[in-house]
């Protein structure tokens, strides 16, 4: 995995930032799978629900999961599932198979984007000076998401955990584009010893 | 900060959506047989009011969902978003 990283990432020249207040760092690669279904197909969700054996989530900003995946909200019928890439066929293959009578759409779009990893105390300040989304009321604790932009780049932000860790999803082309912007605006949090 | 509530997300800051012009335009069942005029009518004229206006806008940076508003163009003020589908409000319901 990890010389298809050097070979692919635009992001493999970049240097992480590692400080007591901000960090930032390239994910490694995982299965990012998009599924679409309407939302009052209560069958077809029951059947989802059933397969990975946790909730879809129910509204904006919610993100369900275990220990191996994750489901975010995109839109009143629209996910964004996360797993392992030895997982994803499986997923893939399951849910095919499970969904074959229902209207619904699932795409492997694991390549589409770059996910870096945001943390420490002052992520959120770095964030506010060019995401417009009002971190009083957006992504407030563990396991909440919100698609936005920062600076030029549209975005998907998810946190991890009630400690400041956020990973975020950007389109591959803008992936260099929003790690420059990104380390530029860390740097003055950046302490240098 | 100008703020629009999305039917889907809820408050967010208006750089987040784009306008795509008049809501509510049905487009003829029988395109077939209206007069030239009629399929005119429908495809290049819109309303221009000075007060309350329906627009269609997407949430372009986060759901990407369509929606509707309804809007006074003297103020600015978005009187109403609601989902695409959703009952027309009646100018009395302001």
């Amino acid at each position: 995995m990890n010389n298809d990283k050097e070979h692919l990432s635009p992001l493999v020249d970049k240097i992480a930032i590692n400080s007591d207040n901000i960090s930032l760092q390239q994910n490694e690669f995982i299965g990012k799978l998009n599924l679409r279904v309407k939302e009052n197909d209560l069958k077809a969700r029951e059947v989802i629900e059933n397969y990975f054996d946790y909730n879809l989530p129910k509204s904006s900003g919610e993100v369900s999961g275990n220990d191996e995946g994750r489901v975010l909200w995109l839109g009143p019928n629209e996910y964004l599932i996360l797993c392992s890439e030895q997982n994803k066929s499986n997923i893939i293959n399951n849910l095919n198979e499970n969904l074959k009578t229902s209207f619904y759409a699932l795409t492997d779009v694991s390549d589409y984007y770059l996910t870096m990893r945001l943390s420490g105390p002052k992520s959120i300040e770095v964030l506010s000076k060019a995401c417009p989304l009002n971190f009083e009321k957006n992504l407030l604790k563990k396991n909440s998401c919100a698609q936005s932009y920062i600076s030029k780049a549209t975005v998907l932000i998810d946190r991890l955990s009630d400690e400041p860790i956020f990973d975020i999803s950007v389109r591959w082309s803008f992936a260099e584009y929003l790690w420059d912007w990104l380390a530029d605006s860390s740097s003055e949090f950046v302490i240098s010893e | 900060m100008f703020v629009i509530k999305c039917p889907y997300c809820g408050e967010r800051d208006q750089t987040e959506f784009s306008c795509h012009g008049e809501a509510h335009i049905a487009r003829p069942d029988n395109p077939a047989e209206v007069s030239d005029e009629e399929w005119g009518e429908y495809l290049f004229f819109r309303n221009n009011p000075k007060g309350i206006h329906f627009e269609r806008w997407t949430h372009d940076h986060g759901c990407r969902r369509w929606f509707n508003v309804m809007r006074d163009t003297v103020s600015d003020k978005i009187i109403r978003t609601y989902r695409m589908g959703d009952q027309k409000p009646g100018v009395q319901d302001v």
